[in-house]
């Protein structure tokens, strides 16, 4: 260490320790922006399968292609549902810690979690157990405290929420989202493009948010659009320009005008949507009850411009396809993390 | 009878750890509060790069920007281009850059006097001054901040190597002002 690496190395050191706590996230700030961006409808759509009658199961990034089912709309909602006995396969995150069965885990939150900082995770509340995984193959296999945890492709036997693994692979990356890339747009671009924000939104989307909230039973959102596509640091070319859009059940055009009325920012996009912010709340709720934990459903991910509700699972057994299909008539997609071979 | 880890009967794994990495332990994706338990590990060095970058905006006001930043674009974070923490400091980073250009119109920086110290060299706090704006930020995010080297880079937009010898010609800058020797 040279004497100026020492002398910065301290006087960081000492300035850090003069820090403030940070901050608790102001949950009320969040709230405002309640819902996710824009999810590329077209790839949402090429790896999605609509059963008819049933539950819809989502092909994910836990599932990538080869694992997934093949389908194309022709499988009965039978085929889906896995029974003790059946061969599975699918992919992700595999924790075992000190004293406790190996588990593959149900995701949380739509975060990925093939990779996983420090620190050490912690059991699953959620997880297939899993038996004949060898933990010295792990895809990103980490180690700390006597607990392992990493990645894995697996295929095997599902019986009694238990995976005997009969073929471990590599945890197979799929394809990456490019984040910077312009959202695709459900409203037309304006004549002159649309125009960037102003640096502050909050007080007009606050009355934009009270709008949706007071009609929930037609409108969904608001969320926010890049049509240029965003980066964190070059705003060339109208990157990070903001569209804030809201779904309607109802009539499109009778929505705008009294969205204007409150957000007359030209930034406002109007649209259609089959999911109304009430029901997407109400289908969320059914999946986060006490219910729903115990056939295994893990957190819901109510994706507003998908125009789904998507619940995550480790599997699509019998109890959980029966609960799902209560759910707003069948509307829930299903996420599971392992789904039936060939 | 499931596998068991190897080090079953051990001591329990170390007490303290986040329920926030852990998956499936997190709330619903929907709910607000899940996505304040992923992000709480990392609010210290988020905190502590929007001081060190808009050091006269309100601090926690940029962090809890960034935050609701990062909620709205949550879907879109993809641990394969980076860690949760690069990817909550790049946002925070930028939410930095936006405070210090509203707060430049009303805060006037002083500007670094060349006035030396009574050995002759400036102290550090002025040295630090005499830096590019590429300098100035390295050394700010992993000397101060606190952040790793590929933290650094995901602020700075650059490679890791890249961080590496900016923060080298940062300390050659520094040395003659501060008449250390190497």
């Amino acid at each position: 260490m040279t004497d100026v690496d020492r002398l910065l190395t301290e006087d960081g050191a000492r300035w850090r320790s003069l820090q403030p706590a940070p901050p608790e996230p102001d949950l009320t700030r969040l709230a405002r922006r309640h819902r996710p961006g824009w999810q590329p409808l077209a790839a949402a759509a090429a790896v999605s399968m609509v059963v008819a009658g049933g539950v819809a199961l989502a092909a994910t990034w836990r599932s990538p292609d080869p694992v997934a089912p093949a389908g194309d709309g022709a499988a009965s909602p039978g085929d889906e549902v896995v029974r003790d006995g059946d061969r599975v396969v699918g992919q992700g995150f595999v924790v075992a810690l000190p004293g406790r069965p190996f588990q593959l885990c149900t995701p949380s939150g739509g975060v990925r979690v093939d990779v996983y900082p420090e620190p050490v995770p912690e059991a699953c509340p959620i997880a297939v157990t899993v038996t004949g995984l060898d933990l010295d193959r792990l895809s990103k296999r980490r180690e700390r405290d006597g607990a392992v945890w990493g990645s894995a492709r697996v295929e095997g036997v599902y019986r009694a929420g238990t995976l005997t693994v009969t073929r471990q692979e590599d945890f197979v990356e799929p394809p990456r989202a490019d984040v910077t890339a312009p959202d695709r747009m459900p409203c037309p671009e304006p004549a002159a493009g649309w125009p960037r924000q102003p640096d502050d939104m909050s007080a007009a989307l606050a009355r934009l948010n009270q709008a949706v909230n007071r009609n929930a039973a037609e409108y969904n959102g608001p969320w926010v659009l890049y049509p240029y596509g965003w980066h964190l640091q070059d705003r060339s070319n109208r990157k990070g320009t903001e569209v804030y859009a809201v779904g309607t059940v109802g009539d499109v055009a009778a929505a705008e005008r009294a969205l204007r009325e409150v957000f007359p920012a030209e930034q406002l996009c109007v649209t259609r949507v089959t999911w109304s912010k009430a029901a997407m709340d109400a289908a969320a709720s059914r999946l986060r009850s006490p219910q729903a934990r115990r056939v295994g459903i893990g957190t819901p991910f109510p994706d507003v411009l998908g125009d789904r509700v998507v619940a995550e699972m480790s599997v699509l057994d019998q109890a959980a396809s029966q609960f799902l299909a209560g759910v707003t008539e069948g509307r829930v997609v299903a996420e599971p993390v392992l789904r039936k071979a060939g | 009878m499931a596998d068991r880890h190897p080090a079953a009967g051990a001591a329990a794994v170390a007490a303290g750890t986040s329920a926030a990495a852990v998956p499936g332990a997190a709330p619903a994706p929907g709910d607000a509060a899940g996505f304040a338990d992923w992000v709480r590990p990392h609010l210290a060095a988020m905190a502590r790069l929007a001081a060190r970058l808009a050091p006269h905006a309100d601090r926690d006001d940029v962090v809890q920007e960034a935050l609701v930043r990062a909620w709205t674009k949550r879907r879109q974070y993809e641990p394969g281009r980076g860690s949760a923490s690069s990817w909550l400091l790049a946002i925070t980073a930028d939410q930095s850059r936006r405070a210090r250009r509203r707060s430049a119109a009303s805060t006037v920086r002083p500007v670094a006097e060349p006035a030396a110290d009574g050995d002759g060299g400036l102290d550090l706090a002025r040295a630090l001054d005499r830096l590019s704006a590429r300098q100035r930020l390295a050394v700010d995010c992993f000397y101060y901040a606190g952040l790793s080297v590929a933290e650094t880079a995901a602020v700075m937009g650059c490679a890791e190597g890249t961080v590496k010898s900016t923060l080298s010609d940062a300390r050659a800058r520094l040395r003659p002002l501060l008449e250390v020797t190497p």
